[in-house]
């Protein structure tokens, strides 16, 4: 049983060292390494390393000139390096994935390979620095297995230890396979050593790398191809060195060399980690999680209050970080700059806003007081004396007409004729406008500057007033005004300014018996007589015959008699409708006629046919009776003397003609019975 | 001579008739004047006398036409020569009553007058105004002097003394009242006529509505064009001279109508023992206008700014 299991062991190493040494063949693009010789492989072992120290080199190369004064080129140096160390990254993980799909069939002796080789590794280099080791473990999947590799190996270790010293101690094969298995080992070891600083490093440069990396892939793929160019010049690169580098190594040199890159590492990660501490928090928590969740130990309770711890510190460092980016990314600065700009247009709109507002409230202010139908607004100003002009009580007169009024003063010498061609045309005229002249109301300022007025207003004991115009007097009749339409307005531009109510009227009454009363009343008399006459009565006394007159008259005789004759004529006409109607009469009476003799026919034939089913049923000699019975009423008619009856008969017959053709199926119905 | 006149055959008729009376009254007539005239009697007179009285002389002298009622009371049918030419004693009839009688058409007893011609019947009925044809005077147009033709005007200076007339009469005291001459009453007091020199510069308007605006002493109105708005007063707007108003009616303008008898408006004012008198320069007739949904549901708001004088206005 064990034979079969040690050779499955066997052909499982083997195997595995052969997908190791493709692996290895894979990662050299020359093809003088493609052999398959054990000495080929080792060689290439050794120019591996030796590649990986050179890489280590220009690292530390690379270093010193990051110390120099100018901060940026230590970030380029710092980008560049990051960007070298991509291709081991890669290959690591491609290396360890192909492991862990090996793996992934795999039995106990397997997983005791596998734990052996690391704990070599661990006991053999790791030592120094656990935590490390511990740190780092966690974080990739192959450790994962490795450790409940171990694990189960704990729990059954004494037959896998067993196992393998069974195989030590019997096979100098198996030893030489061992060492070689050793040197593969240290190399892994070194490989691990390197990755796992690298890892701390790379993982954090991974940490930032993947995330902008894949988001580079995902938004620019020609990013990849210009990354494949890259690495391409890289190896070339590291080919040229290690043809210039042939010359053998001692190991002390190896072990400076060794340490210097850490050394070199030491200074960068902590100017990469002050630069990308802020973005590392962001994936960190996401791996531990996904690990506490099938890890049990203190240490990694430890670890999740660390994590958590970092979280809450992440969550406030992501906003710390997200406000300190937006000064400085231009894409956050664009987005915040947007929400900025945004933020200042909410403000801008607030202070429009509150403009409106505070006009609005201007307005409604203005507007409360009235109802908001307010559609139009007017202004304007009005001078304050506009305002109770008529002081005191004031009265309303109506001049009339024949009493004129000049409000400008009379100047003699500034006087000007008055007289015109209408007041010539005849004496009445001239008398009018002598009187006009004489009652005009003037006033005229005195040598002394006085005014002195040829008009004055008297007031009599008894109550009456006299208006008095030179030497013409005149009624003045008052009148109360008791309904309140009549208002009086000052117009000022386009508005009017209300001044008083007319409560008191005036009128001017002339004396008749005055000349100027009689004068006026003439003047009115002729008026009214010479108005043109409208809505009088005209009689006209000759009643004789008036062409004109007649015309009238005789059309409408005419029109009379013309309509008589059409009525004439309809009724000719109405006359001769009459015997259509009556020939229509006869029609119908006709068609009655026709109806009832179809009715008599029909009644007759049914009539005929039951008297003969029923002779012939009840009694044949009966027939000979009946027979004889119509034959002598036949012979009866035809020998009947009385001429009137045969007369009605042949007219009966003649006016119904229907009859006739009554009998006559009777007679074919008898013929047939007689036949019979 | 008429006694002479017997008729034998009736008198021998009526002796044998039995149913006349055989009584027989008489009736003297007085004797006749030293001025004594005789009416003439046309033809139906003599059918109901039986005896009537005919002077052939005379009848044949006498004309059946008058010529005026004037005539009537002083007729000499023996000597028409005088009435050819006017006399000198006849009394001019009083002015007033001439007036009342000028329409009075005097009667004529030509019949065939009375039936116009066509002619004149047709002037009539197609006569758009009619004018009234010069009536004949009471008195023969012959003698009645025509007035002139050229009427003289009156010249500047003849105007300037009526004008001056005019204010020395004025100023003549008065002892009676002049339209009451039977009444005692006395003058008390005696106001002269001014025009208001301050408030014509104003212009006046009186405004007629058939519905007044309420409280229109402290509304104003504005002319819109089309009609006129009522704006009534709502306040005072606080730390400022302007006012608010509303509009509250529109009013449309009506067409005032014109008559001769209007004349002019003028608003009378007493003052310092004078009336002053400023024109009102326009008269307004306005009539509300129905309050419609859409215009009613709008109004107008006015501010009015209050400011002295010396401004001027919108």
């Amino acid at each position: 049983m064990a034979d079969p299991n040690l050779h499955d062991n066997q052909v499982i190493k083997d195997g595995e060292s052969s997908e190791s040494w493709p692996a290895f063949n894979r990662r050299s693009p020359n093809p003088s390494f493609s052999s398959v010789d054990q000495q080929g492989n080792k060689t290439k072992a050794r120019r591996q390393h030796q590649s990986r120290s050179h890489s280590f080199h220009s690292t530390a190369n690379s270093v010193p000139e990051s110390q120099g004064p100018l901060e940026s080129r230590s970030d380029l140096n710092a980008k560049t390096s990051s960007k070298s160390e991509r291709p081991y990254i890669s290959t690591s993980n491609s290396s360890w994935t192909s492991e862990s799909s090996s793996g992934s069939p795999p039995d106990s002796g397997e997983s005791s390979s596998f734990s052996t080789s690391s704990s070599l590794s661990s006991s053999l280099l790791c030592a120094p620095e656990p935590k490390s080791i511990n740190w780092s473990n966690p974080k990739s999947s192959s450790n994962i297995s490795n450790e409940t590799t171990t694990s189960a190996g704990q729990v059954g270790g004494i037959p896998s230890f067993s196992e393998s010293d069974d195989q030590g101690s019997v096979d100098s094969e198996t030893v030489s396979n061992i060492r070689k298995s050793t040197s593969l080992i240290e190399l892994k070891d070194n490989f691990n050593t390197i990755i796992d600083e690298d890892n701390n490093q790379q993982l954090s440069n991974e940490g930032n790398i993947l995330s902008p990396g894949t988001v580079s892939i995902s938004n620019f793929p020609s990013s990849n191809e210009v990354a494949n160019g890259l690495i391409d010049e890289m190896e070339q690169d590291l080919l040229s060195k290690q043809h210039s580098t042939s010359t053998p190594i001692n190991k002390s040199n190896t072990m400076e060399k060794e340490l210097l890159p850490l050394q070199c590492s030491s200074f960068p990660p902590t100017s990469s980690e002050g630069n990308i501490l802020k973005p590392r928090v962001n994936p960190v928590p996401l791996g531990p999680s996904s690990n506490t969740e099938y890890e049990s130990n203190g240490k990694n309770y430890n670890i999740e209050k660390r994590l958590s711890q970092l979280r809450y510190s992440s969550d406030e460092k992501e906003s710390d970080v997200l406000s300190y980016a937006s000064s400085d990314s231009l894409d956050l600065n664009f987005d915040y700059g947007d929400n900025a700009k945004n933020q200042n247009g909410n403000g801008m709109n607030g202070e429009v806003n509150g403009d409106k507002e505070s006009q609005v409230l201007d307005i409604e202010e203005q507007r409360k007081p009235f109802e908001k139908d307010v559609a139009v607004k007017f202004q304007t100003t009005i001078t304050t004396q506009n305002c109770g002009l008529l002081k005191g009580p004031s009265q309303f007169l109506k001049m009339p007409y024949f009493i004129p009024v000049e409000s400008k003063a009379y100047v003699p010498e500034t006087f000007q004729d008055r007289m015109t061609k209408n007041d010539l045309k005849d004496e009445q005229s001239r008398e009018d406008f002598i009187n006009r002249l004489k009652a005009t109301v003037r006033w005229r300022e005195n040598e002394n500057k006085t005014k002195e007025s040829n008009a004055k207003i008297v007031r009599w004991s008894d109550g009456s007033e006299t208006f008095h115009v030179g030497n013409e007097v005149f009624d003045m009749m008052h009148h109360p005004v008791t309904v309140n339409q009549n208002h009086l307005y000052v117009r000022l531009g386009s508005f009017y300014q209300p001044q008083g109510l007319i409560q008191n009227k005036l009128t001017v009454r002339p004396m008749l018996d005055s000349n100027f009363g009689q004068s006026h009343v003439q003047a009115l008399r002729n008026r009214a007589t010479n108005k043109p006459q409208s809505g009088c009565v005209k009689v006209i006394t000759n009643m004789g015959s008036n062409p004109e007159h007649d015309h009238d008259r005789r059309m409408k005789e005419e029109l009379s008699k013309l309509r008589q004759e059409g009525r004439e004529k309809n009724r000719a006409l109405m006359k001769n409708h009459p015997p259509k109607r009556d020939r229509h009469y006869q029609g119908s009476d006709h068609n009655v006629a026709k109806n009832a003799g179809a009715f008599e026919e029909d009644d007759g034939e049914g009539a005929d046919c039951e008297t003969s089913s029923a002779l012939e049923v009840t009694n044949e000699p009966m027939r000979s009776e009946e027979d004889t019975e119509d034959h002598m009423d036949d012979d009866a008619s035809w020998s009947s003397p009385n001429s009137q009856e045969e007369g009605k008969q042949s007219s009966s017959e003649d006016d119904l003609p229907i009859g006739g053709a009554i009998r006559k199926p009777t007679r074919l119905v008898y013929s047939g019975s007689d036949s019979d | 001579m008429a006694s002479g006149f017997v008729n034998n055959k009736r008198k021998r008729d009526e002796a044998h008739n039995q149913f006349i009376c055989p009584i027989v009254y008489t009736n003297e007539l007085p004797t006749y004047p030293k001025d004594c005239k005789f009416l003439p009697c046309g033809q139906n007179i003599q059918e109901y006398c039986k005896e009537p009285v005919s002077i052939p002389k005379l009848d044949t002298c006498f004309s059946l036409n008058f010529k005026g009622l004037h005539e009537l009371f002083s007729v000499n049918l023996m000597d028409q020569s005088a009435y050819d030419k006017l006399s000198e004693n006849v009394q001019p009839m009083n002015p007033r009553e001439a007036d009342l009688l000028k329409d009075i058409r005097a009667l004529d007893w030509d019949f065939a007058r009375l039936e116009p011609s066509r002619a004149q019947e047709c002037a009539k009925m197609f006569a758009k105004e009619r004018v009234h044809p010069p009536l004949p005077g009471l008195q023969r147009s012959v003698a009645v002097p025509k007035a002139p033709k050229d009427l003289q005007p009156v010249s500047l200076e003849q105007q300037k003394a009526m004008i001056d007339a005019s204010f020395k009469d004025i100023g003549k005291p008065l002892y009676r009242h002049p339209t009451n001459p039977g009444s005692n009453a006395y003058p008390v007091q005696v106001l002269p006529v001014f025009p208001d020199t301050d408030l014509q510069k104003y212009s006046f308007v009186q405004m007629s509505f058939d519905n007044p605006p309420q409280n229109s002493n402290q509304g104003l109105i504005r002319d819109c064009g089309s009609c006129l708005i009522n704006f009534s007063f709502v306040q005072d707007i606080a730390d400022s001279t302007e006012k608010v108003y509303v509009s509250d009616h529109r009013y449309r303008e009506e067409k005032a109508d014109d008559s001769l008898e209007r004349g002019e408006g003028y608003i009378l004012r007493e003052e310092n023992d004078a009336i002053f008198y400023v024109g009102v320069d326009k008269y307004i007739k306005l009539r509300r206008e129905r309050p419609r949904p859409h215009v009613s549901a709008n109004k107008f708001l006015l501010k009015v700014q209050r400011v002295g004088m010396n401004t001027t206005t919108d």
